[in-house]
């Protein structure tokens, strides 16, 4: 195979989670979310050959899902725009608009911030898990993230509970003095 | 673990439990206990909670298994298709 940089069949194992979570926190629908990361890898083995290897996988694959999601927010505002009704209430009149709705606290802009906040975070997180050992990052996003029980992931994968705490442990760890460096 | 004072790796392990509420009212109590006299483990004890917050606060998510097999069964099948073209 001419690129040996390259393993495209482990992309979905490696990189989806980061890629969803990325996508999520920018289009809030969890399918189309899917659908788009669907499409980014489809994208990126297309143009698997231009891969030069100046940056990571993951930042190449990252770079591409950016694009997608733009691209998703072109097409349905262009819909929007021929659809969309304006309504001017105050241009009658020299009386100003002076309606209740308006008068409530803007909560969005108030939270904004905290939630450019979180999302930047939840993107450390992955960049820190993604250091961890595969196992370790597979246990702890199971356990962590998806909130399954002890039980379930030690059927799923075949280990002890007292092996599952110990990876717990050790992911734990390696996490939070890797946080410490990038985040808090 | 019948005794009132744990030791280290004792301690370890309950504190990583409670981070999935998943650790007893007794159980907590001996760590409480066992943290005042280890610094250590207070230490460790406190950063296993500023984690858990972190990962609260950041409303991470993933991939379920689900969608994820579909995926990889589709990019299986495509990277087949292009590995074909070249």
């Amino acid at each position: 195979m001419a690129n040996n940089k390259i393993d495209a069949s482990k992309w979905v194992d490696r990189y989806s989670d980061y890629l969803f979570n990325y996508t999520i926190t920018r289009i809030n629908d969890a399918e189309l979310a899917k659908d788009i990361v669907q499409d980014t890898f489809f994208a990126g083995l297309k143009s698997m050959k231009n891969f030069k290897g100046e940056a990571s996988e993951r930042t190449w694959l990252a770079s591409i899902l950016k694009r997608k999601i733009i691209d998703h927010y072109r097409k349905t505002n262009s819909k929007k725009g021929q659809a969309e009704v304006r309504m001017s209430y105050a241009s009658n009149d020299d009386e100003t608009g002076d309606w209740l709705e308006e008068r409530v606290e803007d909560t969005f802009f108030k939270n904004a911030d905290l939630n450019l906040e979180n999302t930047e975070l939840s993107e450390a997180i992955y960049l820190c898990l993604d250091k961890l050992p595969e196992k370790q990052a597979q246990v702890f996003k199971m356990k962590t993230i998806q909130d399954y029980d002890t039980e379930v992931i030690c059927n799923e994968l075949n280990i002890t509970p007292s092996n599952l705490w110990v990876i717990i442990h050790r992911a734990r760890t390696a996490l939070s003095s890797c946080l410490e460096k990038n985040w808090f | 673990m019948g005794k009132l004072f744990l030791n280290c790796k004792e301690a370890t392990q309950v504190c990583n439990k409670s981070q999935y509420e998943e650790s007893s009212f007794l159980e907590r109590f001996k760590l409480k206990l066992h943290t005042i006299f280890c610094s250590f483990c207070k230490e460790h004890t406190k950063k296993n909670h500023q984690l858990t917050n972190a990962i609260k606060q950041s409303n991470i998510t993933c991939l379920d298994a689900k969608s994820k097999h579909g995926m990889r069964d589709n990019v299986e099948k495509e990277l087949h298709k292009v590995l074909k073209q070249q």
